[in-house]
C-alpha cells in the first residue's frame, strides 16, 4: 500500500482539518500539498469519507470532495485515475476504522485505456456546434479541462510516470505545449477558448471527438439519461452551476 | 377521528399509482392522501398527473394531493424555470414521457405539450395536510414546524429496504416507487397503523 503517514505534514495542512464539517468516517490529503510540491497558492485538497452522499465543499484554500464508501469503492473497482492518485500519493491523515486503506486496496491499477475510451465518449458534451456556448461557455470549457487533464494521466501513465504532477505527466505524455491550458485559471475569464481545448484533446487521443447527435446540451441529456448516465450528468453540469437538488450519488461517482 | 389512506412518493409509476387507488377508493369511508413526487424518474410521470387529474374529478375532497420537490421543481420550470434542474433530479424521464426522444430546443416544446389538465393538478398541490390527531407533508420543512402531539406521516426519505419506516411519532413512506427498479408504492392507513405496498 503506498499510502503511508510518513511525510512531515505542514501547519497548513494541520489547520485545514479544522474546515472539515462533520460527520466524518476518515480524511486524506491528496494533490500537491501530499507530494510536497505546492505553490504558494495552491488549495489543500482533502478527501473525506462521508456516512451519506453529500456534495463537496471549500472553505479559504482547503477543498474537500466528499464520497461515501460505495462511492470510492465503485470508483478504486473501476480502475478510476482518480482513485489511483488518491491510492499513490495520498496521505491518510486519520481512518480509525481503515476504511481508505481497505476501500482503495481493492483499486486493480490505472484503466488507462478504458479512460481514454471514456474520455472521447464524453467529449460530446464539448460539441457546441449547436449553439450552447453562448448560453454555457465557462461551465463547458470547464468539463474540457478536465476531461484534457484526465487524458493526459492516461497517457504519461502508459508512458510509465507515477507522479501526478501535472507538469511531470504533461511531459511524459508529450503535451508540455499544452501546459497553459491545464493550469487553474484564477476565474472563469482566463479560460482559453474552449477550441483550444478540443484540439488539445483529439491531439492527446488521437481520434476525433464524440459528437452530440441531439442537438442540444438538453436534448443530449433527455436521450442519453438511461444509457448513459455519467455522459448524461456531465451534460446537465455544463448546464448548470447550481445544479440544485442534482443526485450527489451521481455526480460524485466518476470512473474517470 | 379521520380515518386515512395515505400514499407514499409515486415517481412515474402509473401501474403502480393505478393498482393502489383502485384498492384505496373501494373504502369510501377514508380519506385518501398521496404525500407528493409524482414525476421524475420512472416510466411515466405524464400518465400519472393524467391519472390524477381524472381521479380529483371523480373523489372531489376526498383526495389530497400533496406537493413533492420534484412537483414543484416541474411546476416551476412550467411558470419559466431553467430546465437544468429539472433534467437534474431525473427530469428526462418525465420529458421524455411528453415529448418523446426529442432533438434540439427542448424548454418551449415541452411546456406547450404539457396539457391544462396537468397544470391544473400541478397548481392545486398543497405542501401540507393535517388533522386534530395526523400531519402530513411531503418533507420535513428547513424552519421548525410545530406537530403538537401529532402523528407525522412522510415520503421523500428514501427507504432503502422497500418498506416504510414506522417510528413512535412519524412514518415515512417512500418505499422506492418508480425511483428504483425494485421499489414498490406503499399506503399506511391511519389510525389503525397497518400498511401494505403494491
Amino acid at each position: 500500500m503506498a499510502i503511508s503517514v510518513s511525510r512531515v505534514i505542514t501547519t497548513e495542512v494541520a489547520d485545514s482539518v479544522a474546515a472539515v464539517r462533520a460527520p466524518s468516517l476518515a480524511l486524506l490529503l491528496y494533490g500537491s500539498h501530499a507530494r510536497g510540491d505546492q505553490a504558494p497558492a495552491s488549495d489543500v485538497d482533502l478527501l473525506q469519507l462521508v456516512p451519506e452522499p453529500r456534495k463537496g465543499y471549500s472553505e479559504g484554500a482547503v477543498s474537500v470532495v466528499a464520497y461515501t464508501i460505495s462511492q470510492l469503492r465503485n470508483m478504486a473497482r473501476a480502475g478510476s485515475l482518480f482513485a489511483w492518485h488518491l491510492r499513490t500519493e495520498g496521505i491518510i491523515l486519520d481512518d480509525p476504522n481503515r476504511l481508505l486503506e481497505t476501500v482503495l486496496g481493492e483499486h486493480p491499477g490505472p484503466a488507462t485505456d478504458r479512460v481514454l475510451g471514456r474520455v472521447r465518449e464524453l467529449s460530446a458534451v464539448l460539441d457546441v456546434s449547436h449553439g450552447d456556448l453562448d448560453r454555457y461557455g465557462p461551465r463547458i470549457t470547464r468539463l474540457a479541462r478536465y476531461l484534457l487533464r484526465t487524458a493526459i494521466y492516461a497517457r504519461s501513465l502508459n508512458a510509465g510516470e507515477a507522479s501526478f504532477a501535472i507538469q511531470r505527466a504533461a511531459r511524459a505524455a508529450g503535451a508540455e505545449s499544452k501546459l497553459p491550458l491545464l493550469v487553474r485559471p484564477t476565474d472563469a475569464e482566463c479560460f482559453s477558448p474552449l477550441a483550444s481545448y478540443r484540439d488539445a484533446l483529439v491531439d492527446i487521443l488521437g481520434a476525433p471527438l464524440a459528437p452530440n447527435l441531439f442537438g442540444s446540451l438538453e436534448a443530449l441529456v433527455l436521450n442519453r439519461w438511461d444509457v448513459d448516465r455519467q455522459l448524461a450528468v456531465m451534460a446537465v453540469q455544463a448546464m448548470s452551476d447550481d445544479a440544485g437538488e442534482l443526485d450527489y450519488e451521481l455526480i460524485t461517482f466518476s470512473e474517470l | 377521528m379521520t380515518r386515512v389512506s395515505l400514499i407514499g412518493d409515486v415517481h412515474g409509476d402509473v401501474a403502480r399509482l393505478s393498482a393502489m387507488l383502485d384498492i384505496v377508493e373501494a373504502e369510501t369511508d377514508r380519506m385518501v392522501v398521496l404525500l407528493g413526487d409524482y414525476v421524475n424518474w420512472g416510466p411515466d410521470p405524464a400518465g400519472v398527473l393524467e391519472l390524477l387529474s381524472r381521479r380529483q374529478v371523480r373523489l372531489g375532497d376526498r383526495l389530497v394531493l400533496l406537493e413533492g420537490n420534484h412537483d414543484r421543481a416541474f411546476r416551476e420550470f412550467l411558470d419559466g424555470g431553467d430546465i437544468a434542474l429539472l433534467l437534474a433530479m431525473g427530469g428526462a424521464a418525465t420529458v421524455r414521457s411528453y415529448i418523446g426522444a426529442a432533438r434540439g430546443e427542448l424548454s418551449g416544446r415541452l411546456r406547450a405539450s404539457v396539457p391544462q389538465s396537468h397544470i391544473k393538478v400541478l397548481k392545486s398541490l398543497q405542501p401540507m395536510w393535517c388533522t386534530d390527531d395526523l400531519l402530513a407533508l411531503h418533507q420535513w420543512p428547513e424552519d421548525h414546524i410545530e406537530i403538537g402531539s401529532r402523528y407525522a406521516v412522510l415520503g421523500h426519505y428514501p427507504q432503502l429496504d422497500h418498506r416504510p419506516r414506522i417510528e413512535e411519532h412519524a412514518a415515512y413512506l417512500d418505499t422506492g416507487c418508480g425511483s428504483d427498479p425494485d421499489g414498490v408504492l406503499t399506503c399506511l392507513r391511519f389510525p389503525e397503523g397497518d400498511w401494505h405496498s403494491v
